[in-house]
């Protein structure tokens, strides 16, 4: 580890994987693994990191020899960034690769959601169940394909996603510690999409919310506070809900929530200000909306002179007359 | 001397490194082959081998085959009063066959290098050591068939190769392993697979068409005879999957209480069926291709093993795969036993290995639970968190540092896991370490956790606290109950006990357990004459005369392959 790998592996610095592996393959033959393992971790370490050199110094230097035989430094990242025109390697053939264009073209086209989503959908199950999927090479290069589009596509690639999830086994694999980031931000969609569904068809309590944004009503007050709960459980855990909604009512529920926490009378003072913030946060915590915080500063105030009544007419039954026969005393 | 041994599902086999090159040892039947079966005779004896296989249709209740597929579990095998773990009944297996070798070549074996499937766990890894020990073998490594059977070829075939691909389906089990050979070093670059895919399922498959088609009420097998009707259904199945993999068509019949039932499989049909068990060959090459950052262009073969490689479904699908025909050059039976013999050799230091070495990958995710915060702030726990990752050389060592969670904890608790999955409760737990930790806010304590993992499946787990500089340390594989070098001893004792069927009569016990399956696999006439060479034969074997038995046992065996066949392992 620390001392530099070519020590270690008996050569001086290079970039020829050749030279690195016959190298590595003296040192091996030198040392007893069995005996011990420790010198063989060490040695191994330092195989490693030279080939990352080597590598490197590959991906630096674009040899044309040399680019396709070492290792690239980083080798998955292609997927990670979704850019909305990545295609497979297109060779002249014909079937599939119609349907690639194709299902790009519409995804990215501008024909509305509804029309495009059964050709898109027949499309991808002729694409996906092809008789050229089962070279596992082609299946790879589809999946990372659907991949980038289904991401870069939302929310109108959802035509894509269902046929796509069933054949590469996605959720099964998001269950495995090292999916794909991108994998899971897919699968991540797919359940977007079914609370979707959910609340389409009127299940649990965020049925209305969902429905009163959906419609673009006019947003009152008397229900900003179930709607200000469901867009926070959106936002941190169905991102790409937010998405489906239409913008133009989601903007007018969002201006009604900040005036109500936020904006406050201007002529009130600072220590007003604090008070009026106690008295939001209060109202929130019991999940209070207007009528219901008029409602309830009513009846404490009525419970609180109560109290006092009571509590005064306690000292009127019994200390005045105790006042009263003392003082004759 | 260190010998090989291929410990399979359906069959196993012993090899030796011997001048130069690996050799296979025959039984005592002659045969390179001994099926992984062990029977309870009559006369209370125990079977090992063909014998036992030839009555798995006539006497399921006192034979036990495909144990393999139970290692490391906890399920029993109950032969006549006894019952038996899969690790007793492959501990019998591989007593025989040491004692062919030692047969063989009249030297003692002390040691053996046994093989297991790339993807057995760390239970049935043990389990299978166990087993060797048992059998009164000195377990000197185990080895992923897969590796072994890339070994063979590396052998086979020296010179540097471009990585190639080992494609090892099994009676009970698919591995893949991607291995390169560059200057005498043959490089494992990655393992996958499913420890529950082989041969032994599409017979199950074929089974259930032809049940379909015989029993469509599922009536023929009731009263308690499930079992028994399930094992003669498996024994024609396997029959006829042999007879599809060179026809397009295979008759399946079974007699059945006195009564012939028969059906007419096409391939067709039967390839169909069994799409479902292909699609799954898939992921674990994907992975495999995945892990070891390859193409399949960048492949220069796919090397077929295992039995079961020989069916045209396999090899169609292998083809479409990867999209060219694989390589067939290596014997599919003998590869992984020859593999396991050049292994055996390398551990012995033999002179013609002098410039090989092999160094293997571990095929499985090492991790521990963990908890950790989500986007609300709430915690989850169970969360694995991954040290040695799969397909890392071996022996490797690696460290991470974990904090603690909650203030004041005064105990952090190590779970270690071995599997894939991302929540804890599905991947197999290994073993649980406990060091105190003085007691701080969340966050500021940090605990190293520091896995070490040798060649032969043995991790080493150290715990240490840099702020109390308090140390653990635990071994994972002799941690298990059960495995103490005295129990170890007794358990063999109870074993070497048994009355094991003697060897030298291992080929008539063998002729007249066939014979007696025929004579329930037919009817009438042919029927009535198996049952008077039975009798005949009996009545030889009671006289004890060498050479009488010989004439007689060699005119049975041939009637016998006229009636059904050449037999087969």
């Amino acid at each position: 580890m620390s001392a530099s790998p070519w020590g270690l592996l008996g050569i001086a610095r290079t970039s020829d994987d050749g030279e690195i592996r016959r190298a590595y393959a003296r040192a091996l033959k030198a040392i007893d693994v069995d005996q011990d393992p420790g010198a063989f971790i060490a040695l191994r370490q330092a195989f490693d990191a030279a080939r990352m050199h080597a590598a490197q110094v590959a991906a630096r230097v674009p040899e044309p020899a040399l680019a396709g035989d070492g290792p690239e430094p980083e080798p998955r990242a292609e997927s990670s960034v979704p850019e909305p025109e990545p295609k497979p390697e297109l060779e002249a053939r014909p079937g599939w690769v119609e349907d690639v264009e194709a299902i790009q073209a519409l995804i990215f086209g501008d024909q509305t959601r509804e029309a495009i989503f059964a050709e898109v959908g027949l499309r991808a199950e002729r694409l996906l169940n092809g008789p050229e999927m089962e070279q596992i090479d082609h299946a790879a290069r589809v999946e990372q394909w659907a991949v980038q589009v289904i991401l870069s596509g939302i929310p109108r690639s959802n035509a894509l996603l269902l046929p796509a999830l069933r054949r590469f086994d996605w959720i099964q694999r998001y269950q495995k510690w090292d999916c794909h980031p991108a994998i899971r931000a897919v699968v991540g969609r797919y359940m977007d999409c079914q609370l979707v569904n959910d609340l389409n068809d009127g299940k649990g309590i965020y049925a209305m919310p969902f429905r009163l944004i959906q419609r673009g009503t006019k947003p009152r007050g008397s229900q900003v506070a179930l709607v200000e709960r469901f867009l926070a459980m959106v936002r941190s855990e169905y991102p790409t809900v937010l998405q489906e909604l239409p913008p133009q009512s989601l903007e007018a529920w969002e201006a009604l929530i900040a005036r109500r926490n936020n904006a406050l009378p201007a002529r009130f003072g600072q220590a007003r200000r604090i008070y009026w913030a106690k008295f939001v946060r209060f109202a929130r915590r019991y999940k209070l909306d207007l009528v219901g915080q008029v409602l309830f500063f009513t009846v404490a105030t009525l419970l609180g002179l109560g109290l006092v009544v009571a509590t005064h007419g306690l000292a009127l039954i019994f200390l005045v007359p105790a006042l009263v026969n003392a003082n004759k005393k | 001397m260190i010998v090989g041994i291929d410990l399979g599902t359906t069959n196993s086999a012993i090899a030796c490194f011997r001048d130069g090159a690996p050799q296979l040892i025959p039984n005592a039947l002659g045969d390179l082959l001994t099926p992984s079966a062990v029977s309870l005779g009559k006369d209370g004896a125990l079977l090992v081998g063909l014998a036992a296989r030839e009555r798995q249709s006539t006497h399921p209740e006192a034979t036990a085959t495909a144990f393999k597929r139970h290692m490391g579990t906890r399920k029993r095998y109950t032969l006549g009063r006894r019952a038996y773990s899969a690790e007793d009944l492959s501990a019998l297996v591989l007593a025989s066959l040491k004692a062919d070798a030692e047969r063989f070549t009249g030297e003692k074996v002390t040691g053996a290098v046994i093989t297991v499937p790339a993807y057995f766990n760390d239970q049935q890894r043990k389990a299978t050591r166990r087993a060797g020990e048992l059998a009164g073998l000195k377990v000197e490594r185990l080895v992923n068939e897969p590796t072994a059977a890339a070994l063979a070829y590396g052998i086979h075939e020296r010179g540097d190769r471009e990585p190639f691909l080992v494609f090892d389906l099994g009676g009970g089990t698919f591995d893949v392993s991607i291995v390169e050979v560059f200057d005498g070093v043959i490089e494992v670059r990655a393992s996958a697979g499913d420890n529950r895919l082989g041969g032994e399922d599409f017979n199950d498959v074929m089974a259930r068409i032809a049940r379909a088609a015989i029993d469509p009420e599922e009536k023929l097998a009731a009263r308690g005879k499930e079992s028994l009707f399930h094992e003669v259904l498996r024994a024609a199945a396997e029959r006829s999957r042999r007879a599809l993999s060179e026809a397009e068509e295979a008759s399946f019949e079974i007699v059945w209480e006195g009564q012939a039932y028969g059906h007419r499989i096409s391939a067709a049909a039967f390839d169909e069926a069994v799409e479902p068990l292909l699609q799954r060959m898939r992921d674990p090459v994907l992975r495999s291709l995945r892990d070891s950052n390859i193409a399949v262009g960048g492949l220069s073969d796919v090397v077929m093993v295992g039995g079961a490689t020989r069916m045209p479904a396999v090899r169609r699908a292998v083809t479409r795969m990867f999209g060219r025909f694989p390589n067939h050059s290596l014997h599919p039976d003998h590869a992984v036993a020859l593999g396991a013999a050049v292994q055996a050799g390398l551990k012995a230091r033999d002179a013609a290995l002098d410039e090989i070495r092999l160094t293997d990958v571990c095929p499985f995710t090492l991790g521990i639970d963990t908890a950790m915060r989500d986007p609300a702030g709430r915690m989850v726990s169970g969360v694995f968190a991954p040290i040695i990752e799969r397909n890392t050389v071996v022996p490797a060592s690696r460290m991470h540092r974990f904090q603690t969670m909650i203030d004041q904890q005064k105990q952090v608790e190590i779970n270690i896991f071995q599997g894939e999955a991302r929540d804890v409760s599905e991947n197999v737990h290994l073993g649980q370490v406990q060091v105190p930790v003085p007691p701080r806010p969340a966050g500021e304590v940090a605990v190293d956790v520091r896995f070490s993992y040798d060649a032969s499946g043995l991790l080493e787990v150290d715990v240490n606290v840099p702020m109390s500089g308090l140390a653990r340390q635990v071994v994972i594989s002799s941690g298990d109950g059960g495995d103490s070098p005295e129990e170890i001893e007794a358990r063999r004792a109870a074993l070497a006990e048994l009355k094991v069927h003697p060897r030298d009569e291992a080929v008539n016990a063998a002729t007249l357990a066939r014979a007696e399956r025929c004579y329930e696999n037919f009817l009438g006439d042919r029927r009535q004459h198996i049952g008077e060479m039975i009798l005949a034969f009996e009545a030889v074997l009671e006289r004890q005369e060498p050479h009488a038995i010989d004439d007689l046992r060699q005119q049975v065996e041939a009637a016998l392959d006229l009636l059904e066949g050449e037999r087969f392992l």
